[in-house]
């Protein structure tokens, strides 16, 4: 598990990180959300032992990560501009990364490079973007580190490569308790990907929650009411988050259990009724406002 | 743990990605070093040698072979430049990362401690450069062995230059190190090694720059060299073994030293180093502040004394200038400083308490200097507290030769600061005051920091005291001695014809030279008119009857004399059946030396009685024809420094026996050149050049030989002081 506690750091004069507390469980998959600047970069450079916190303390499985070298074997940290030696090619990284993870699996390296077609001879500077980020995913999951810290790693991943470094995690989460974190300011490329979220901002962190516990507490509900009156009746009984009509027909995003939701329309008569499933991005939205945040303005502009 | 398996293979990891460091280090070190070393052997001429030496052909030969192998394996700037570049180089592939956030994400992400990171790259680096430079060193042994010059001496050799240019490489490596820890982007990186390299350099500079409008400091030219750089050291010890033949072992320890400091400050500040200054110009920015004033400061105040030295004014106006010159460049400086700071040209204009702090400050130590507030000008210890002293007059008869222990050139100075042990405070201290009270009285005439002009170099002769105190302090006065000053003559006497001074000055007085000289040296006596070839046994002897005249040595009868001429000797080692030195030096011979007389006269040379009979023409120029004052002789010297324009000479000759009869006894032959301490006795004005008869003078002697002209020798007179006869006045248009 990695402990964050009251972590602050500053460039000069800019609070990049302003007292974070924050802890990540095991075999999830942690997506960390915010703006730029918002303090993700940080905070994983941080967590992987590159930059020292001003104040706070950062634990992997109880150890102090700076200057750490077990805690580190621990973690596997793919910066946003992932670093590949000079006229380098696969096997050279994988030479250098197994004398520094000593668990690292060379056969499976060489298994997904074929499976991802990324040719093991071929120099990476004449790689694609999209390749290259592949590879340092793949070296961060061949590595055996239990924690993969991947900052903005999936930008300009295109669908299928996503869907298939997502079933690498979760076959490496199953196998042998994989915890990737993946830093993004793209909510809509965690939402298919995380299990746990933390949505940063100006430094701190808004919220941290498990996305099904969101899922669950929040409904959309379309329908049709039989009369006025019965609509005054579920408002007096519910407080939408959010409301919509068109003609006659009504959607509410409401806060509840789905038992909740459905208890409370069945005090009232209607003529058309059904649950709708929410998007990340309409969880977020009712979940930033009720801390007074209008997350379009955050994160999806 | 670490296994030390694990440790090799990150060295060997390390080195993999640096193979281009490899490339170059093999291409210098093991090719084009040892190439250059083959062209150099294969190209010493052999049918030169055995044409021109005969039976030493052999001998020459291999001192040849030593030679190169002096220049190019031993410790010399070659190899050193060859370490140095090389040195560049692997601290920057070593440690370039920290420059970069994507190469410090990777690096310092991965579990490994930041200390094992830094070991790694230290050995791995310096174990690249020693199997590179040894590998070398043995190709070029290989070479030397091939074409039959190797051995003992040049192996010997070898080893030393290897330890000397490895403790070079690992200096010039550690402060790259430091400097690059220190920073965060190329730039910034090689401005911090300049500074690092350079800074102490230029506050010698400026120091330097203040003595030179003092009127009494005196530097020793190793002052002039960086002590506490690892490079610096370096030279010093190189500098001490051209002139003792060894590096003490002191000198080895303190690079040793420095160099362990270096990398000790090297290892903390990379140490911590806050991993997010990649790209930023300081890695430590609280330095920012510091370091700005400590490289503005000395900037502006060094071009301040540069302006006053290359000057000379003196008045308030150019005080003026000058001062706000110092001013400009305090807040150029600072502004520039604080544009790299942040990497911004913008910059320039901002923090401008800075330049105030600068500008002022800057004032202050140009003043400090300039004024010499701190009076270390005229500071001389309290005579009490003073152990022993030394003088060393400038050029002192014409003696030139000081040697070190293991028979490298010194300068006079360390040498007799070295050999020299006066007890006598009293006498020097005196003359000190005497010559200063003497020197500051005629600066005060001309209202000048310094007497610069003629009358500098015709009422002072230069000489520098060494004074030694109880607690260990060596401090060195330059002081200006009155030509004309009697007490100052009588206490000269006193001291030169002392057995101490006798003994500290003349380094014949020394060693022992008599199986030091070879027969295919070059030995001849020689005046400005003749000369004579010594062999190797003559040139013993007259070493030997000087000795013996030193000891008879008697500075008064010395000052009335011209010298008949000088000895020039070679002396050489030759422990190796090669020479690893060869010195040429010489002496002056005066006529109240007479065992040197003697010995003259047994080898050949008798001094000649030249009479008006051995003169077929006399010619006299004159450089000006009007009365002569300090003005008009300031111009005859300048004459005599090739700036004929400001005067046009006039000349006579004088050719019929009759005439050359009746200026003869006016006429007297011209010393060799200023003798210490005298005030020079002819007139300046004039040249009196007569053509002599010499192959007369020398008849049945085949071995004097004799400049030739018209077939005569050409020697050169003058007239004594105040005796221009009148007709030769008239002669010359003279009123």
């Amino acid at each position: 598990m990695i402990q964050i506690t009251n972590i602050s750091k500053s460039f000069d004069d800019i609070k990049a990180v302003d007292d974070i507390t924050v802890d990540i469980g095991e075999q999830i998959v942690f997506g960390l959300l915010g703006t730029n600047g918002a303090g993700k970069s940080t905070l994983l450079r941080m967590v992987s032992g590159i930059l020292k916190p001003d104040s706070g303390n950062i634990t992997v499985d109880d150890m102090g990560v700076l200057d750490n070298e077990e805690a580190k074997k621990n973690m596997f940290f793919i910066s946003d501009s992932p670093y590949f030696f000079a006229n380098s090619n696969p096997m050279d990284m994988m030479s250098y990364l197994s004398i520094q993870y000593p668990l690292f699996d060379k056969d499976k390296f060489r298994d997904y490079l074929k499976t991802f077609n990324l040719p093991e001879k071929r120099k990476i500077g004449t790689y694609s973007k999209g390749m290259k980020r592949q590879l340092a995913l793949l070296l961060g999951i061949c590595s055996n580190a239990k924690y993969l810290l991947c900052d903005e790693s999936f930008d300009g991943l295109d669908p299928v490569m996503r869907q298939g470094i997502k079933s690498i995690f979760a076959k490496e989460m199953d196998e042998r308790g994989l915890t990737p974190v993946i830093a993004s300011h793209n909510l809509r490329e965690l939402e298919d990907i995380c299990d746990h979220v933390g949505l940063l901002h100006k430094g701190g962190v808004l919220l941290s929650k498990d996305l099904e516990d969101m899922k669950l507490n929040i409904q959309r509900v379309q329908c049709v009411y039989s009369s006025e009156e019965d609509e005054s009746k579920l408002l007096q009984m519910v407080e939408p988050v959010k409301t919509e009509r068109m003609g006659s027909l009504c959607t509410y995003t409401l806060r509840g259990t789905r038992e909740d939701v459905e208890n409370a329309f069945a005090c009232v008569n209607t003529v058309f009724f059904e649950t709708l499933p929410l998007s990340l991005e309409e969880i977020f939205i009712s979940e930033t406002e009720v801390v007074g945040y209008d997350i379009k303005k955050l994160i999806l502009g | 743990m670490t296994s030390k398996n694990s440790f090799l293979a990150s060295i060997k990891e390390d080195n993999k990605r640096r193979l281009w460091l490899w490339l170059s280090g093999a291409f210098l070190f093991v090719i084009f070093a040892p190439l250059l070393f083959l062209v150099l052997i294969a190209g010493i001429d052999e049918q030169y040698y055995l044409i021109n030496y005969g039976d030493l052909a052999q001998k020459m030969l291999k001192q040849a072979a030593i030679g190169i192998c002096e220049v190019m394996l031993g410790v010399n700037f070659f190899r050193l430049f060859l370490g140095g570049v090389f040195a560049i180089l692997s601290a920057y592939s070593g440690f370039y990362w920290l420059d970069d956030k994507v190469r410090v994400d990777f690096y310092a992400s991965m579990p490994e401690k930041k200390n094992r990171r830094f070991f790694v790259s230290v050995i791995g680096t310096f174990a690249m450069y020693s199997i590179l430079s040894i590998i070398g060193l043995i190709l070029s042994h290989a070479i030397l062995s091939a074409f039959g010059y190797g051995g003992a001496y040049s192996a010997l050799q070898t080893c030393h230059a290897f330890i000397m240019s490895l403790l070079f490489f690992a200096g010039i490596y550690f402060i790259c190190v430091l400097a690059i820890s220190l920073t965060g982007n190329v730039f910034a990186s090689v401005c911090a090694i300049a500074v690092l390299s350079l800074y102490e350099l230029l506050i010698r500079g400026i120091l330097i720059g203040y003595s030179e409008f003092q009127r009494y400091i005196f530097h020793l030219e190793t002052d002039y060299v960086p002590a506490f750089t690892p490079w610096g050291s370096l030279v010093r010890a190189i500098m001490k073994e051209q002139s003792t033949g060894s590096i003490p072992a002191t000198s080895y320890l303190m690079i040793i030293c420095l160099t362990v400091i270096v990398a000790v400050l090297s290892y903390l500040a990379y140490m911590y180093r806050p991993m997010e200054a990649a790209g930023k110009t300081l890695a430590f920015k609280k330095m920012a502040t510091w370091l700005k004033f400590l490289l503005a400061i000395p900037a502006a105040v060094g071009v301040g004394l540069t302006a006053i030295v290359v000057s000379e004014s003196e008045s308030n106006r150019y005080l003026f200038v000058v001062l706000l010159v110092v001013i400009i460049c305090a807040v150029i400086a600072c502004a520039m400083i604080e544009a790299i700071f942040e990497l911004d040209v913008k910059a320039v204009l901002s923090k401008k308490l800075h330049w105030i702090i600068t500008a002022v400050a800057a004032v202050i130590v140009f003043f400090v200097l300039k004024e010499d507030a701190l009076g270390l000008d005229r500071y001389i210890p309290d005579k009490n507290n003073v152990e022993s002293v030394a003088i060393v007059p400038d050029n002192f008869l014409d003696s030139y030769m000081f040697l070190g222990e293991s028979m490298g050139y010194m300068s006079s100075q360390q040498y007799c600061s070295e050999n020299m042990f006066i007890t006598d405070i009293d006498s020097i201290y005196e003359l000190m005051e005497l010559s200063m009270k003497s020197y500051d009285e005629d600066c005060l005439k001309t209202n000048n920091r310094d007497v610069i002009n003629y009358t500098r170099y015709t009422k002072y002769d230069d000489a520098v005291i060494v004074i030694r105190t109880k607690n260990g302090r060596v401090i060195y006065k330059n002081i200006p001695v009155p030509i004309n000053d009697e007490r100052a003559h009588e206490i000269e006497k006193k001291i030169f014809s002392s057995d101490e001074f006798i003994n500290g000055y003349f380094c014949l007085k020394k060693y022992d030279f008599t199986d030091m000289i070879p027969e295919e040296g070059w030995h001849e006596f020689s005046n400005n008119y003749t000369s004579i070839s010594l062999n190797a046994e003559e040139t013993g002897k007259l070493l030997e009857c000087y000795k013996q005249d030193l000891d008879e040595f008697d500075y008064d009868k010395i000052c009335n004399e011209g010298p008949l001429g000088s000895v020039y000797f070679t002396i050489a080692d030759n422990n190796f059946g090669i020479y690893n030195y060869m010195r040429s030096s010489s002496f002056s011979i005066y006529p109240c030396m007479k065992h040197c007389v003697d010995c003259l006269e047994n080898i050949g040379y008798k001094v000649p009685q030249i009479t008006p009979k051995d003169i077929a023409s006399i010619s006299i120029t004159y450089y000006e024809d009007s009365d002569i004052d300090d003005t008009d002789i300031e111009k005859y010297y300048y004459n005599m420094i090739g700036d004929s324009k400001t005067v046009e000479p006039k000349s006579a000759v004088y050719v019929s026996e009759d005439d050359i009869e009746k200026l003869f006894p006016y006429i007297s032959m011209s010393e060799y050149s200023h003798k210490w301490g005298q005030e020079d006795t002819f007139e300046p004005a004039y040249n009196v050049e007569a053509e002599v008869n010499t192959a007369k003078l020398f008849e049945g002697n085949e071995r004097v030989v004799a400049t030739n002209v018209r077939g005569n020798t050409l020697v050169y007179f003058s007239f004594l002081k105040g005796q221009v006869p009148d007709f030769v006045k008239k002669d010359l248009g003279i009123e």
